[in-house]
């Protein structure tokens, strides 16, 4: 079974195709600030010709408009082919890959940080300040995501209504402070 | 000649709006999911939460659209979507959910600028007939604008610093009243009397406009009036705003119709909704003998219909846009 994943949830943007949890395609873009226009792009060169049962998609947090960019095009994929679709959290993906139960992560003012459970269920997400960061010492904000880990973690996940699949934003924005 | 169905979407500012068009002029569909009680809320609209909204909806409001329509997904012959100018965020969800549809669908994507699009909101009604005056009023927008041609453009002017809808928000903000702010003016204005003497824009003639100048003049008989402990009379002020406003509209239209003797007039954008600036432009064209389009209401604020209407010559033309389409925040009609 092929499964499409994609996250966008950062500068850094990565489409996989998996067949049966092992990555046969693989395309990133790194540190580019032009994702508009080059998602798409390296989106059909994943998935031109190819066949896919279900699609995952990292629906955050993370930059707000690039979580946004992935997620209307996952949903709307899922929607109009009538493709199951789960979505997982960019925090999770750090933590299924690294085994930490507290990870973080920078978007230069501040960190997205996430606690787990032994079960790498979520206790909470929250976006702290720089210096509070001192107080998570044992967070892990450094991770190399291991996307047959993430893949076999979705496993256990369930399917979500397209309609329903939407971004976590965690931090707030001006109008909500 | 075969008809030509174009799926359309618009979501350029605070409305998710999809629709299906027959040959630019027939609306077989229309779906538009409005922001505007979320937005109020705040005084004017937020862009990250209409992004947001944008991309909670899009799936709904295609759903509803093609419930609506007898045509179906494959009768439909391209997708267009608005790519430029309005809020980037809004645009992007757009145009990235267009590209996805024309990908999964197999269908040409044709990228359409937001003002052309209130342009062409006039050809789901009446055929246009060129050469033609078209007047775009709108929230970042007052230009007057020669066409010869479908998508020839020739700006005689346009506004040297606020837009025509800025200045009725700010005026609206001014005088405490909600947002949105044009309606809200338009409504009080219709129980007033023109009795404050504002100074007009630009006297002189040349088709430039500005609008600063009247918005600063209100904002500072406001605070004058206050200091001396002195009542507004709301709607006298707003009465009089409106009516130097769009009087200079009518003023500058009635240059170009004898300068140019075209006779053929359109309106376009948000604030060709206004019911006075439809009647004081009614009677300018009547003057000059000209004929006048304006879009019905429906038509006249942010929808897809006009977005399809606008695609159609340019997918007549074959002129398509690839996976690699960026959205745009400012953009001229030409």
């Amino acid at each position: 079974m092929k499964t499409l994943f994609i996250d966008t949830h950062l500068w850094n943007i990565c489409i996989i195709l998996f067949q049966d949890g092992k990555v046969i395609k693989k395309e990133e873009i790194i540190d580019k600030k032009n994702n508009s226009e080059l998602l798409f792009p390296i989106l059909t060169k994943v998935i031109d010709n190819e066949e896919y049962e279900e699609i995952i998609v990292v629906n955050g947090p993370g930059s707000f408009t690039g979580v946004r960019l992935g997620v209307i095009i996952a949903k709307t994929l899922a929607y109009t082919q009538q493709k199951p679709i789960k979505v997982i959290s960019s925090l999770e993906c750090m933590a299924i890959s690294s085994g930490g139960k507290e990870v973080a992560f920078s978007d230069n003012n501040g960190y997205y940080l996430g606690l787990f459970d032994d079960n790498f269920k979520v206790i909470e997400y929250k976006y702290i300040a720089n210096d509070e960061i001192i107080n998570y010492p044992d967070a892990k904000v450094k991770v190399d995501l291991d996307y047959e880990k993430i893949y076999n973690f979705c496993l256990t996940k369930k399917n979500v209504n397209p309609h329903l699949v939407n971004p976590i934003y965690i931090k707030k924005i001006g109008v909500e402070k | 000649m075969k008809d030509v169905y174009i799926l359309a979407i618009e979501s350029s500012c605070d409305e998710t709006s999809i629709a299906i068009i027959r040959n630019g002029k027939e609306v077989e569909s229309l779906s538009i999911s409005t922001q505007m009680k979320t937005h109020a809320v705040f005084g004017g609209v937020v862009p990250e939460i209409a992004s947001r909204m944008h991309t909670e909806n899009f799936t709904y409001v295609l759903e509803d659209c093609l419930n609506k329509s007898s045509v179906g997904m494959d009768k439909i012959d391209a997708i267009a979507v608005t790519y430029k100018p309005g809020l980037l965020g809004s645009l992007l969800v757009g145009v990235e959910f267009a590209k996805t549809l024309a990908y999964v669908y197999h269908k040409p994507l044709i990228k359409v600028n937001h003002l052309i699009g209130h342009i062409y909101a006039n050809a789901l009604e009446n055929e246009l007939k060129f050469p033609l005056l078209a007047l775009v009023v709108s929230g970042g927008h007052t230009e007057l604008v020669i066409m010869d041609d479908d998508y020839s453009f020739k700006t005689l002017g346009a506004t040297m610093d606020d837009a025509i809808g800025e200045a009725y928000d700010k005026v609206a903000r001014v005088l405490n009243i909600p947002y949105p702010g044009g309606p809200g003016i338009e409504r009080l204005a219709a129980t007033g009397q023109n009795t404050y003497n504002l100074p007009r824009p630009v006297m002189d003639e040349t088709y430039n406009f500005s609008y600063s100048g009247l918005k600063s003049s209100i904002i500072n008989l406001v605070h004058n009036e206050k200091q001396r402990g002195n009542e507004i009379k709301q709607a006298d002020l707003a009465c009089s705003f409106q009516t130097v406003a769009i009087d200079e509209l009518c003023r500058k239209l009635e240059i170009g119709l004898k300068n140019t003797g075209i006779k053929n007039v359109i309106v376009a954008g948000g604030v060709s909704a206004n019911n006075y600036l439809r009647e004081e432009i009614k009677k300018s064209c009547d003057k000059y003998e000209a004929n006048l389009s304006i879009p019905k209401l429906l038509y006249c604020t942010d929808n897809a219909a006009m977005i399809g209407a606008a695609a159609y010559p340019l997918y007549l033309k074959g002129e398509f846009t690839d996976y690699s389409l960026n959205a745009e925040s400012q953009a001229n009609i030409c």
